[in-house]
């Protein structure tokens, strides 16, 4: 219940860029998956919507935090700072989620002879992207704990921006691997093993958070 | 209520050093100094705001560190600045605060902003500096606070909201509250005032009943401001 009433509290405190960060989760994968001859993976398309998305989420939600100071008085009450924490990693999680209901639906919905959105979505996609996701989260959100938004929002673009546009293609590409054209394949033990993996990384990174977040001066 | 002892604090260009100090249950103590004496840094290191760096703060026999929960739940806090998220309406702001405490009472929260005047769907930035303080009075006073905590929370009011404030104050200590408040304007001390506690470049020069405060300073029939600036000096 506490953590549904910060996870809202963020939601209305991005406003309209809440309801944006939706937007780009279906504007993406519709977009990514109509480029003429050029057919993209599952898991590049699920990655760009997922990094774009919480960028656009995440940097608005922060810069209101820092503008109105409003976690100055969270912090007063009696919301343990775990749970303040807890409620940002949810909430990337949440994005994901919502991406592979979106995809699933919008890769049902013929178009064109075709599906609206393709290919269609495999397990093992939503794992290497979940854990990738999950790097992502585990990097930009102990910084934000440890920093404000003014001195990471350059940091969060690198990480959020850039690393799934340049970054993973170029990391794919050094083992020999399209990230953008080529399905991933991997069997069901090694997809739930990159998602065990993706939640480790990031209870760990929620530690150092908190760690952060005591250290901090108010 | 609440003891503080030793508390060390140490920046850059500041430092609370060895702060100690007891807020005696049911009466209302002024923190007092001048800016920058450290009575914010106090009250943020008594929040958990601030990390110090070594001393012990007991809130009716509680310490943060053991049950942080338990500890927050006690306390009813006003800022100055009030801190809210301004883009919400007074209800939104009101509904991520009354998640927090597992004692919050609605009628109560209720019936404060009836008798302060708010309309609970108005949104924060429209708010003027008196009511933004009575709607932070009203979500302090709604959780059954055993204290309250409010940092300079007369500063920038008009004088009619001045009064009601220390109205309300001397209404709490009458219901068994505990009121503990920084302040520099002296004057609402004067009047409902029990306890005085004098902060100057991060030390505690003097706590004392406010007659005992007002003697040492040596003048005759002096205000607090007056006593205040003469032990400073």
């Amino acid at each position: 219940m506490k953590v549904l009433n910060l996870i809202k509290k963020d939601i209305l405190l991005a406003g309209m860029y809440s309801v944006f960060s939706i937007m780009v989760l279906i504007a993406i994968p519709v977009f990514l998956s109509n480029q003429g001859s050029l057919n993209m993976s599952s898991v590049y398309i699920l990655f760009m919507s997922v990094s774009f998305s919480c960028y656009f989420l995440f940097s608005n939600i922060f810069l209101m935090e820092d503008k109105y100071k409003g976690n100055l008085y969270l912090m007063a009450v009696p919301y343990k700072k775990s749970m303040i924490v807890a409620v940002k990693y949810v909430l990337g999680l949440l994005m994901v989620a919502l991406e592979v209901v979106f995809y699933s639906i919008l890769s049902r919905i013929p178009f064109h002879n075709s599906f609206l959105v393709k290919p269609a979505l495999t397990f093992a996609a939503v794992s290497v992207t979940f854990l990738a996701i999950a790097v992502v989260l585990s990097i930009f959100l102990p910084l934000y704990f440890r920093f404000s938004y003014t001195k990471i929002k350059f940091a969060l673009i690198v990480v959020m921006v850039l690393v799934p546009t340049w970054g993973m293609v170029a990391l794919f590409s050094l083992i020999g691997k399209n990230l953008i054209s080529e399905a991933i394949v991997l069997n069901m033990g090694i997809s739930v093993l990159l998602i065990l993996v993706g939640i480790a990384i990031m209870v760990l990174s929620a530690g150092i958070s908190v760690r952060f977040l005591e250290k901090r001066n108010f | 209520m609440l003891e503080v002892s030793n508390l060390s604090k140490n920046y850059k260009s500041f430092s609370l050093e060895r702060v100690s100090f007891t807020v005696r249950e049911g009466h209302i103590t002024g923190f007092i100094g001048n800016n920058g004496a450290g009575k914010t840094t106090t009250l943020k290191c008594i929040l958990g705001l601030v990390p110090y760096d070594s001393g012990h703060i007991l809130l009716g026999g509680k310490t943060m560190y053991h049950d942080e929960r338990a500890y927050k739940e006690t306390i009813g806090v006003v800022f100055d600045d009030g801190y809210f998220y301004d883009k919400f309406t007074m209800s939104a702001m009101k509904n991520i605060v009354a998640g927090a405490y597992s004692a919050w009472d609605n009628s109560e929260y209720h019936k404060y902003m009836e008798k302060f005047g708010l309309q609970e769907t108005q949104k924060i930035d429209t708010l003027s500096k008196g009511m933004k303080m009575k709607f932070a009075l009203a979500l302090a006073l709604s959780h059954h606070a055993e204290i309250l905590i409010l940092d300079e929370p007369s500063s920038g009011l008009d004088p009619k909201t001045r009064q009601l404030f220390c109205e309300e104050l001397s209404e709490q200590k009458k219901k068994g509250k505990t009121i503990f408040f920084s302040t520099h304007i002296t004057s609402d001390l004067d009047k409902i005032g029990d306890d005085i506690i004098l902060i100057n470049e991060g030390r505690i020069l003097i706590e004392a009943p406010k007659e005992d405060f007002l003697k040492k300073s040596g003048l005759q029939s002096p205000t607090i401001e007056e006593a205040m600036l003469k032990m400073i000096g």
